[in-house]
């Protein structure tokens, strides 16, 4: 017979800060957080062991950031991630940033040096709290322990309501390690949104029934709040023509006949002329960003602004808007009461849509990326996710790619953060572990968090990368091109390493694609390889982005084509 | 274009600097600050200069979280008027 063993009493290890803010995440229903450890953190990674709370170790913190950015895009709901202090916290930084622009609901959370040694340059002290200022939505530097479940309930508020956005929470040493009593605390209501203003509507209403040329140019916002069928029930009604920003696209599907493309600096033709031929713009959650206007003064010239969105410090920062309706689109696009477009005017915006110049391969075999991302689009099931990086294939996907929903094409869009495209992918991934995730790329941007591979591999993430390689810095050479007289500096990447055998060694599966030909086989191949895979694509070190509207000229006088004298 | 304005602020860490950034960052000069602790709340009287629209920067630092209440001291425009109101905080008191 076995002796039962003996039950040792231990007494209940402590209740600390560093376990009740990972209670109060709990409650608000975080379930991963992206992070790296470090001294300063640590008392929170003790609290990690054995906490419901799954933390996925990346290997650089500025990926934390940016992967908890693409989960929040992809989920709506709020990414967490989690440095330490010092390198671990300025290493955030660029995610963090990246979120203000796009107002995606992040939280930040750093280790600091303890409370005692602050401000006396500890080993790993910086000012994180001050160096995030201007990129926060709002932070908080924690100093007594018995408020920071409090702290995180509100800090989470701030990050999703109203027009969303990165917060921080930076927490010393001493204050984490602190006994504390659980506190139990729950996620507090968001505040209400601004009620419509009757007056505003009845101008709006005025406005839309006069114009004879209207124009729905939309953003992100429509994604913000959760105005995507509101949108597309106004458009069906109305037939009124469509716009969108870069982080807009899919607001509208593109193969919707109202849906005129991109507008801006290399948006459609269609798009960026329906725009200036307008009499009246309806602005429905952008931002009158300078990729979209061109220049600012010549942008819309005859058109009065009906400007839909969340946040007033919008209305009227850039172009002036007649009508002003702050508050939930959703329920602002309804009240619209708008009438269906005149026929003389949808006929028109027909004309410019069936005139749009479609790109065409050049002669020869090498690999023409806007036709193989229009391949890759049909290829991939219709609730992909496509995440990208910053620069020509950036610009390829939104022209070239069948766009369905907004948050099907995660891309950085205000801050342009080249290495944003593999973080994203694998914090969409985490977040729907059997959707399919592809992350098209470029040689630039993928080396700038080539690191996160081993994140793939470590997790087994069946991320799918699309690495169109022009062995350059091909955004920067197309400008140089046009618009430096053809003086190169430093853009040349031909000394690449060999990305197919560099994924091999992270243990990725991996392709190269040379040849036009080949494309449809390698597609395949690659879209149903196990676990995380690469296709290598050598693409022509020429190719650029059109068209293009060159930099401080109206959006009307884009170019199609390189022109003959390319002096700026 | 000279202007002043009057703000009321959470007592927390940071309130003054975050509101003193934002106007600088925004485009405009700081001429002159005056601050002063009361009960509960941090009053804080900027003179700035500049030539973007200042009621745009009120509804821009109305959005700040340290932020409860903004006073343009001339006559903003009644859009802007309309939208001094702090999510958060207390309604904001606007000089008619």
């Amino acid at each position: 017979m076995v002796a039962e063993p003996a039950v040792i009493e231990r007494p209940a290890p402590p209740y600390r800060a560093a376990e009740a803010l990972l209670d109060a995440l709990a409650a608000e229903g975080v379930e991963l957080v992206f992070g790296y450890p470090g001294g300063a953190i640590m008392p929170v990674y003790d609290a990690l062991v054995g906490h419901r709370i799954r933390h996925v170790l990346v290997r650089h913190e500025q990926a934390a950031a940016l992967a908890a950015n693409g989960y929040a895009r992809r989920t709506g709901r709020i990414g967490v991630c989690l440095a330490t202090s010092g390198p671990g916290a300025t290493n955030l930084l660029t995610g963090i940033a990246d979120a203000f622009l796009d107002s995606v609901p992040l939280l930040a959370i750093t280790g600091q040096v303890a409370t005692a040694l602050m401000g006396t340059d500890a080993f790993q002290e910086v000012d994180t709290f001050g160096i995030t200022l201007p990129v926060v939505k709002h932070s908080f530097l924690v100093r007594r322990p018995g408020e920071l479940a409090a702290v995180v309930h509100e800090a989470c508020r701030i990050a999703r309501s109203g027009r969303p956005g990165p917060v921080l929470i930076d927490l010393p040493k001493d204050v984490a390690a602190s006994v504390v009593t659980p506190a139990g605390t729950g996620p507090l209501p968001d505040p209400p949104p601004p009620a419509p203003d009757p007056s505003a509507l009845a101008r709006a209403r005025r406005l839309l029934a006069r114009a004879e040329r209207p124009v729905l140019y939309t953003g992100y916002g429509v994604a913000l709040a959760g105005a995507e069928g509101a949108l597309r029930a106004l458009v069906a009604a109305t037939g009124i023509p469509v716009v969108s920003t870069l982080k807009g696209l899919g607001g509208i599907p593109s193969d919707d006949p109202a849906f005129l493309g991109m507008l801006g600096m290399h948006g459609s033709r269609a798009a960026n002329l329906a725009v200036q031929e307008c009499d009246l713009l309806i602005c429905v959650g952008a931002r009158f960003d300078d990729r979209a206007t061109g220049r600012l003064d010549a942008f819309a010239p005859r058109a009065k602004v009906i400007h839909l969105d969340r946040d007033p410090g919008e209305i009227s920062k850039l172009r002036y808007a007649e009508v002003a309706l702050c508050g939930e689109l959703a329920r602002l696009l309804p009240a619209l009461g708008a009438r269906p477009a005149p026929p003389a005017w949808r006929r028109r915006v027909a004309e410019l849509r069936a005139a749009e110049p479609q790109p065409l391969a050049p002669p020869g075999s090498a690999v023409h990326a806007p036709s193989l991302l229009r391949r890759l689009s049909e290829l991939l099931p219709a609730d992909a996710v496509i995440t990208c990086d910053v620069g020509q294939h950036q610009m390829w996907v939104a022209q070239h790619c069948l766009h369905r929903s907004i948050r099907q094409h995660l891309t950085s869009g205000g801050l342009g953060t080249m290495g944003f495209g593999l973080p994203a992918a694998i914090g969409a991934q985490l977040a729907e572990p059997s959707r399919t995730v592809v992350c098209v790329t470029g040689d630039g941007s993928f080396m700038m968090n080539v690191q996160e591979l081993a994140t793939l591999r470590r997790y087994g993430l069946p991320v799918r990368i699309l690495l169109l390689d022009n062995a350059a810095l091909g955004m920067v050479r197309q400008w140089q091109e046009l618009f430096h007289r053809e003086r190169y500096s430093e853009i040349d990447l031909s000394d690449n390493p060999d990305f197919a055998a560099l994924a091999r060694v992270f243990g990725l599966w991996a392709a190269t694609l040379a040849r036009r030909e080949e494309a449809e086989e390698r597609l395949r191949a690659w879209l149903e390889a196990p676990g995380p895979a690469l296709l290598h694509v050598p693409i022509d070190p020429r190719a650029n982005v059109w068209p293009l509207v060159p930099p401080n000229r109206p959006n009307h006088e884009q170019l199609l084509e390189k022109p003959p004298c390319t002096t700026a | 274009m000279h202007h002043r304005l009057s703000l009321r602020l959470r007592p927390a860490e940071g309130a003054v600097l975050r509101v003193l950034g934002s106007i600088e960052r925004r485009g405009f000069a700081i001429e002159g600050i005056e601050s002063r602790r009361e009960n509960g709340w941090i009053g804080l009287a900027v003179a700035l200069s500049g030539e973007r629209s200042v009621e745009v920067l009120a509804r821009q630092l109305a959005r700040l979280y340290d932020v409860l209440a903004v006073e343009i001291e001339a006559a903003p425009d009644a859009y802007t008027a309309a939208c001094l109101q702090q999510s958060f905080g207390e309604p904001a008191a606007v000089r008619p």
